[in-house]
């Protein structure tokens, strides 16, 4: 399966990776602010996990939804170096997405990843969901692992890389 | 230390010792400050500072481990509920299952060095 075409076949989620141009109204405006959608594009609804909680690649599968695979121009995968506190996903992280429902969250990247500044890279957003709450037992929720397409993004050489 | 109505997570800080803090930690004023303590007393105090700032699968787990013993520990003081202590327990047993058999055997006896 290509890398830009990752849809999960058994009912047409898809996870898509933009560049937001506006960052969110927080305190720190620097850094490079992406935005993770899961979008139904199959014709019957679907659970998934709206949390779309960031947390190390290698932590427990139930203690994160998204992960990124950053890789500069030589291939070189870029460093997971933020700690994250978090727990398991709760019932109401749950939501029933209709057939062309989306759901996303915001997200600055160079806030988890060693990203150097004035480096372009080619960063790939990954939702992994495995998790069912006991009261959605039953319920067509989501499981998997689903890739979005690859995203140019660089980090402007006035933002103070991480050190 | 910064508030973020945005995050998903309760909590993260990043290698440069920026702490934000999110919405889930305010679950009750002893969690809040269990998890403040997590990033601030440990991963800031203990690991940033002293350059013992893992990023590797094992040290990434092998800290998180210290941080919830470091909290576990601390429970009384944070004035912690048992149930919250024993979802501190759970989250431990989950990055404690991702170590290697000889890093639980350091943990187990309160080394968090690789």
């Amino acid at each position: 399966m290509e890398a830009t075409d990752m849809r999960e076949e058994k009912n047409e989620l898809e996870l898509i990776l933009v560049r937001e141009t506006t960052p969110p109204s927080e305190p720190s405006q620097e850094g490079i602010h992406c935005r993770v959608v899961l979008l139904n594009r199959g014709g019957c609804p679907v659970w998934v996990n709206r949390r779309l909680a960031v947390n190390h690649p290698f932590s427990p599968l139930h203690l994160r939804e998204v992960d990124f695979l950053i890789r500069d121009a030589f291939g070189r995968v870029a460093e997971f170096v933020a700690k994250v506190r978090i727990g398991l996903p709760q019932r109401e992280d749950f939501i029933e997405l209709s057939p062309g429902e989306v759901v996303g969250r915001s997200i600055d990247v160079s806030s988890y990843y060693d990203l150097e500044a004035g480096e372009a890279y080619d960063a790939q957003a990954i939702y992994e969901n495995y998790f069912v709450p006991k009261e959605l037992q039953g319920v067509p929720v989501w499981t998997g692992r689903l890739v979005s397409h690859s995203l140019k993004i660089a980090l402007q050489t006035d933002t103070p890389a991480l050190v | 230390v910064l508030y973020s109505s945005a995050l998903r997570e309760e909590g993260y800080i990043t290698r440069n010792r920026q702490v934000r803090i999110g919405s889930r930690a305010f679950r009750s004023a002893g969690w809040l400050a269990s998890t403040i303590a997590h990033e601030v007393e440990v991963h800031v105090n203990i690991h940033a500072i002293t350059g013992r700032w893992y990023t590797d699968p094992e040290g990434s787990a092998l800290q998180e481990v210290e941080a919830y013993d470091y909290e576990i520990q601390n429970a009384q003081r944070f004035g912690l509920s048992s149930a919250e202590v024993t979802e501190l327990r759970n989250r431990r047993v989950e990055h404690y299952n991702n170590l290697p058999h000889d890093y639980q055997a350091k943990a187990d006896t309160g080394i968090y060095t690789l």
